[in-house]
């Protein structure tokens, strides 16, 4: 009774999600900020361990390549380590500001020479790659709910999603691609997220 | 516009998503100063576009976990783990001076938590004591009251046996207020005195109890006059139809002075 005090500290992991879907990452906001100002090593394994996942999935969907995707992933948590002191909260999710960070990571990669010429040597390399890879590279179990929600919505509907969030395609290049007038990439992007605001509740009220 | 039609336009979700033009973005930003619905609105956005993301989890390769951390320790941008060896280290000794004043703390509970419980102890003691006469004594007095109950109620047994005969014994002399009775149990032969009223006896003189059957009397035992209220039990008398109290030198007389005869009483 005396001590009690000492076991408090217990309620640090609680899920960041009120959507609590995705059981992957147990830390408050607020908590592992507090943590990555502190820069020590215990900081980055447990935003390694919250994130990895998540971030190395997000790149290697939009490089398709293990190697390459290590290489972003790396250079993700270096700028997120780097630069939490920049993160404002008033200007959105942290976990969205990791995504972003980690999206237009992998986008500036596949937009440079490096990759382009990585790109010729890629059928040997996948050769190579592909054994190992399927052996850790197997999508997170975790996460299964949330893929089979994502695969409800309609084709048209993802189409734009990956477009402008997974390729970085501009309002105007995405309208060109699909061959839709520009205010239609607006309305059918809002639809779309709309769409899934309402999967994933009636999902998580479950 | 509007904040609900510009929140209707979808700039929300193409803010979310990276799509929109730097103008559009600085426009963006700028209004999120100052309504606070378009930040709650992005924030739910975004809560949609992280779990969305989410679905393509994909487990990295597991070493890569430590090579990070030795990258990033290598190259300086983690705060490295506090060396034993040097002792001169600032941040070590301060980890001493945490410890000692740790120690010092937990020297203080203790001593504190010692004298504590030391006096709960002694205060425990001496209540300990307290309740252990109050037992006692709480059991003397039920055995007091226990004997005194036994005693009534085997008085009352007594009386209520279906054999017992009771005497009244009135004062010969009709002008003093003596009086006492008798409980006789036939079957029994046992035979009590209850004194209601008699003076002390004279210095050397003392009380005597008879039983006359058919005439002839028959000594019952001398008797004290006892202070507490009650019966006390004289001898066993084989018959009786009449009883007399007379006053007898001390140890009692063989047979009654008729003349000395104070209470006498049959069958009431």
């Amino acid at each position: 009774m005396l001590f009690s005090f000492l076991y408090k500290r217990k309620e640090y992991f609680i899920p960041i999600f009120s959507i609590s879907l995705a059981r992957r990452i147990k830390i408050n906001e607020e908590d592992l900020i507090h943590l990555l100002t502190l820069r020590e090593a215990k900081g980055f394994e447990i935003l390694y361990d919250n994130y990895s996942a998540a971030l190395y999935g997000v790149i290697h969907r939009i490089v398709q390549n293990d190697a390459i995707a290590e290489d972003v992933l790396q250079e993700t948590f270096l700028k997120i380590w780097n630069n939490i002191g920049q993160y404002e909260s008033a200007k959105g999710r942290l976990f969205s500001w990791m995504i972003n960070i980690a999206r237009n990571g992998a986008i500036d990669k596949i937009r440079s020479k490096e990759y382009t010429d990585q790109q010729k040597n890629r059928q040997l390399e996948k050769t190579v790659l592909s054994e190992n890879a399927e052996m850790y590279s197997a999508y997170n179990p975790d996460t299964i709910g949330l893929r089979q929600i994502v695969q409800k919505l309609e084709p048209e509907y993802r189409q734009i999603v990956e477009l402008l969030f997974f390729n970085g395609y501009s309002q105007s290049a995405a309208a060109e691609k699909l061959n839709i007038p520009l205010g239609t990439v607006k309305t059918r992007s809002r639809a779309a997220l709309q769409k899934l605001r309402t999967y994933f509740s009636t999902e998580a009220g479950n | 516009m509007e904040i609900k039609e510009y929140i209707a336009s979808g700039v929300v979700e193409l803010y979310a998503l990276g799509s929109l033009s730097p103008a559009e973005k600085t426009e963006f930003d700028q209004k999120m100063l100052i309504y606070p619905e378009l930040a709650s609105e992005l924030k739910n956005v975004q809560e949609v576009l992280e779990n969305y993301s989410l679905a393509s989890s994909r487990n990295p390769r597991p070493t890569l976990r430590s090579e990070f951390i030795t990258k990033l320790s290598d190259s300086d941008q983690i705060k490295k783990e506090k060396s034993k060896t040097n002792s001169l280290d600032p941040s070590h000794r301060l980890t001493y001076k945490y410890l000692i004043a740790a120690s010092l703390a937990a020297l203080l509970i203790s001593t504190f938590a010692s004298w504590f419980f030391y006096n709960n102890w002694n205060d425990a003691e001496v209540r300990y004591v307290a309740a252990l006469d109050e037992k006692n004594e709480i059991a003397q007095n039920y055995n007091l009251i226990k004997n005194t109950l036994d005693h009534t109620y085997s008085d009352l047994l007594m009386m209520r046996d279906e054999n017992a005969t009771v005497f009244m014994l009135l004062p010969v002399d009709s002008t003093k207020h003596f009086q006492a009775r008798v409980y006789w149990n036939r079957y029994t032969r046992e035979t009590y005195l209850d004194i209601l009223a008699l003076p002390q006896p004279e210095a050397g003189k003392q009380y005597q109890l008879w039983a006359f059957s058919e005439g002839l009397p028959v000594d019952a035992g001398v008797f004290e006059m006892v202070s507490e209220e009650g019966m006390q039990r004289v001898k066993n008398v084989a018959g009786a139809d009449h009883w007399a109290v007379t006053v007898e030198p001390v140890g009692g007389s063989p047979s009654p002075s008729m003349d000395q005869m104070i209470l006498q009483g049959r069958n009431s």
